[in-house]
């Protein structure tokens, strides 16, 4: 019962935690416990994180009501609200479902914001391309080109990884800074829109550009991708290759044994991740900015790893973890246009929220958490009849027994 | 083109890349010490920022000795966030070091803008000047390019040799070791695991804001949202390419101020032939391709990562 596990993650083995994705397995003796363990936890950590920003803000003067309220209306409180939540929650959860697939895998990348940044050029290539270009068609081929550019932006990374074991943490970060200052010149030179002033592209041509869903909103058409993109990733997790790269992520001693081959996991899901990533600044740039701009991906390869981070790397943890995250950035910024009330708050609450997920997987969280559990499954089990059986109990609180 | 063959462009070269690597200087000697006891602080970014804008504060309203210290403090506050949650609690380190970056340039977002409405003047200070060192600051050209610096800058490369000597020459730098690279067999020799790494954490938060400090007092003088750039980050690479080691430290840091110096001054002379974003990039180009070479070499504290939950 000690430290190191030898191997890249130590993810979900036993009680070693080490430098894997954080989704180590709460361990659980049945599904009801380790959902009810889930879902109060999480609650929990968002109930602390928002405390601990109300006494951010009585601290630094401003009222914790109005600040909230604020972020309530700018997310949910008209069409136009809801439309902001949801355009600015469908490319959190895309990237966030490519940063999943690498986070099973064991590998942390978060150079998701440069690999969008490649996607929304690879999208803008594609507009230019097929202007005269029926939407039909030239509408999947910007999604594609926009997926090919992000996967190709992380092509080095992947290779040095899986060839030179450098680093991918570090080195997706600093094609990130190359990926920005590439930007920074194309839009300064050969893209700029003649005339403008600030760094800016021409639009994109109608014919790559996706409508708007419902009116008067920025909530268009490539959301409805990202419910497809969720669905496959639920797939993923249940089809033997998903398995394969689980296995991996969680014991890649054990499955270099099985003969499951570590290096083109790693240059995989890298791979995949790359190509959603991708596909997010398509996203931002055919769906919601129809142009591009020097801050194109604003933060959101960072917050998509924080999505997949909170949402457990699973599908509907991470659709729930994007709307969370999208409603707290759209609120945010509605809460500084008319309350003065600077949206970094937003950034603080996400990342106590993140903290508090954090330590949800320690083991004495993890332990305290099970206790409750199952004194209340016992206590309301007496009463209704239904829960664990008397011998059950005795079982499982043997096996507890040793770990307490 | 002609300028590249001048004698001042590259004093000016060499000195700025002295006082770009000051701020690395610290933050990657404090996280040396922390991952030498088998702490990743992913969240050094985040101690750098904090330290940054604490720094500048404090030194507008009670002088710089007093900004640094509150700085170095406020570093070593996140990174009590850090000792409590992953060395105590043994949760993820690197789930929590990035929440701790993001945590770090969200409140001094938070608090920069909350003081600095849209119009309102930025705080500021004067950056610390150099120190004319009599006699040795007059040599020629070594004297401009190597001796005249701030004291931030001689602070920096001074904790060089004291980091060196605790971690090689005292019992707490040979338990920081045993703790990072066996911590059973530490424990078992009746080392405090959980204590050494905690301290070894918490310097590395004081070093961490340190560092953020020496960017507004020694480089800058204001702050703004996201001022470190990163440099957290580059701090855990050159680490990586010096092998945790306190002399390579200085020696990587260097390096990397160099390059980013000679960006910055290449911009002056042939901004016109070259994009100044190419230039931009030469740092960072430098930082992939050290960290290509470290990593061919690469022998990390073998627990580094690993949190230590003792029997119980």
């Amino acid at each position: 019962m000690s430290t190191t596990a030898g191997d890249a993650t130590g993810m979900g083995s036993g009680d070693t935690t080490g430098p894997g994705n954080g989704t180590e397995a709460l361990r659980a003796d049945t599904p009801f416990e380790r959902a009810t363990i889930g879902l109060g936890t999480s609650l929990l950590a968002v109930v602390a994180a928002l405390g601990l920003g109300a006494v951010i803000l009585a601290g630094s003067g401003e009222n914790p009501l109005t600040a909230y309220g604020a972020i309530v209306v700018g997310s949910f409180g008209d069409w136009f609200a809801i439309g902001e939540t949801l355009a600015r929650a469908a490319p959190l959860a895309v990237v966030g479902v490519g940063a999943a697939v690498a986070l099973r895998a064991g590998v942390i990348t978060i150079g998701a914001q440069g690999q969008l940044i490649a996607g929304s050029l690879g999208a803008l290539c594609a507009g230019f391309v097929l202007r005269d270009v029926p939407a039909g068609v030239a509408v999947p081929l910007a999604a594609i080109a926009g997926a090919l550019f992000g996967m190709v932006w992380v092509l080095i990374p992947a290779l040095l990884r899986a060839r030179l074991n450098v680093n991918e943490i570090l080195s997706t970060l600093l094609f990130n800074e190359f990926a920005f200052l590439l930007l920074g010149y194309l839009l300064n030179n050969p893209l700029k829109e003649p005339r403008a002033i600030t760094p800016k592209s021409e639009p994109l041509p109608d014919s790559v550009v996706l409508g708007d869903l419902v009116t008067s909103t920025r909530l268009h058409a490539g959301v409805l991708a990202v419910v497809v993109i969720v669905a496959l990733f639920a797939l993923w997790t249940r089809s033997t290759m998903g398995y394969r790269y689980d296995l991996f992520g969680e014991n890649p001693r054990l499955a270099q044994s099985l003969g499951i081959p570590g290096r083109r996991i790693i240059c995989n899901s890298l791979l995949i991740s790359g190509a959603l990533a991708g596909l997010a600044g398509w996203l931002q740039a055919a769906g919601l900015l129809q142009r591009l701009f020097i801050d194109i991906a604003e933060e959101i390869g960072f917050f998509g790893l924080v999505v997949a981070m909170l949402g457990g790397a699973r599908p509907l943890g991470i659709l729930a973890a994007a709307l969370l995250v999208g409603a707290l950035q759209a609120g945010g910024l509605h809460m500084q246009a008319t309350e003065g009330i600077p949206a970094s708050l937003s950034d603080v609450i996400q990342a106590l929220i993140l903290l508090g997920f954090a330590v949800r997987y320690a083991p004495q969280i993890a332990a305290i958490g099970r206790r409750v559990v199952r004194s209340l499954t016992d206590s309301f089990g007496a009463v209704a009849g239904w829960g664990r059986s008397g011998t059950d109990r005795r079982a499982a609180g043997g096996g507890t027994g040793g770990e307490a | 083109m002609g300028k590249l063959a001048e004698l001042t462009f590259w004093t000016a070269t060499i000195s700025g890349g002295l006082r770009l690597a000051t701020p690395l200087i610290f933050a990657s000697l404090g996280e040396t010490i922390a991952q030498r006891a088998g702490v990743l602080n992913i969240g050094l970014e985040g101690y750098m920022i904090i330290g940054a804008l604490t720094s500048l504060y404090v030194t507008v309203e009670s002088g710089i000795a007093v900004g640094l210290l509150a700085g170095a403090l406020s570093g070593a506050v996140l990174a009590l966030l850090m000792v409590w949650l992953c060395v105590r609690l043994n949760a993820n380190q690197v789930v929590v070091g990035f929440g701790l970056t993001i945590l770090g340039v969200g409140l001094t977002g938070y608090i920069f803008r909350l003081t600095t409405p849209l119009g309102a003047e930025r705080r500021q200070v004067n950056i610390l000047g150099e120190i004319h060192i009599p006699g040795l600051s007059d040599i020629p050209f070594l004297g401009e390019a190597f001796l005249s610096n701030s004291w931030m800058t001689w602070l920096a490369f001074g904790l060089v040799p004291i980091v060196w000597w605790v971690a090689q020459r005292t019992v707490f730098g040979l338990e920081v070791r045993a703790v990072g690279e066996d911590p059973d067999a530490a424990f078992a020799r009746g080392v405090d695991v959980i204590r050494v790494r905690s301290l070894a954490t918490l310097l590395s938060g004081l070093l961490g804001g340190l560092g953020g400090a020496a960017i507004t007092t020694a480089l800058v003088g204001v702050f703004e949202p996201a001022i470190t750039a990163g440099r957290g980050f580059i701090a855990l690479i050159v680490i990586i390419m010096v092998r945790w080691s306190a002399w390579g430290v200085a020696v990587g840091s260097f390096a990397f101020g160099l390059a980013d110096a000679l960006g910055a001054n290449l911009r002056n002379i042939v901004s016109d032939s070259v994009p100044t974003e190419a230039l931009q990039m030469i740092p960072f180009f430098v930082a992939l391709v050290i960290l290509i070479i470290g990593a061919r070499r690469a022998r990390m504290p073998k627990s580094l990562g690993f949190n230590y939950v003792p029997d119980r």
